[in-house]
């Protein structure tokens, strides 16, 4: 059909950089939603162990920690 | 799209979902130009259209885990630019509300762009112009992706019948509205 020829050649063709604009973009998105946790060691391992266990074993842990001053 | 020498778009969608960050690359350069070509049409704004391009992308990108192996790319792809163009005209809507002079300086800057197009840009632009929006949906979805009638339907969520109807009286029109232009 001649006129397909003529609507593909009055129609614009895109920048030869819209892959770089959206490589970008993807870079922009993912610094904005990339979510860092605080790296977990064995003294936070430690400390929620002890707070488990006290919950476990102690009959009023709420009374417990508020005895012992850390609550 | 994609001949016998070149990988589908599924077997290019299944590399990427596999690791294959080149296969994704593959389908954006295969895809951009059918997609912006497009979006012109329903826009009737270039630059719009490439935002709108790269937009799709990313939302194929960030949605790709739902895609099914056996389903088709070309409708989902063209069915997520369909909803942003369609967000984008409603938003155009509402900016009509805004005072005339930002109204009229909207208007210049479009006066301006017409006037450096070709006269096959312009004549064509004109002859998408005069169709109601449903044929020129059709008609750019057929001529500027080649996607047959199923797909058309499925894009624009119709029955094959009434996607064939709209198609038909569409091309009808923009060949007589062309009929003076001559292949060089």
């Amino acid at each position: 059909m001649p006129t397909l020829g003529l609507i593909r050649r009055g129609t614009p063709a895109p920048p030869p950089d819209l892959w770089t604009r959206f490589e970008a973009q993807m870079r922009e998105r993912d610094e904005v939603v990339r979510v860092t946790l605080p790296a977990v060691g064995w003294g936070e391992l430690a400390a929620v162990a002890a707070l488990v266990a006290i919950v476990a074993v102690v009959p009023d842990p709420v009374g417990f920690l508020a005895a012992s001053g850390m609550f | 799209m994609g001949s016998v020498s070149e990988p589908s778009d599924e077997t290019l969608l299944l590399a990427w979902q596999g690791g294959d960050a080149s296969a994704f690359e593959a389908l954006f350069r295969r895809w951009q130009t059918p997609l912006h070509r497009h979006l012109t049409r329903m826009l009737d704004d270039p630059a719009a259209a490439d935002d709108l391009v790269v937009e799709t992308f990313l939302r194929l990108e960030r949605h790709r885990r739902r895609w099914r192996p056996g389903t088709p790319l070309r409708p989902w792809l063209f069915t997520i630019a369909r909803n942003l163009a369609r967000n984008r005209l409603r938003g155009e809507r509402l900016w009509g509300w805004l005072p005339l002079t930002a109204v009229r300086e909207d208007r210049d800057v479009r006066q301006a762009m017409a006037a450096s197009d070709s006269e096959i840009q312009r004549r064509v632009r004109a002859a998408f112009a005069t169709l109601p929006p449903a044929q020129r949906e059709a008609c750019s979805l057929r001529l500027m992706a080649d996607l047959p009638v199923e797909e058309i339907a499925r894009v624009m969520r119709i029955p094959t019948g009434t996607a064939k109807s709209r198609l038909f009286h569409g091309l009808r029109r923009l060949r007589a509205e062309l009929a003076d232009l001559k292949e060089e």
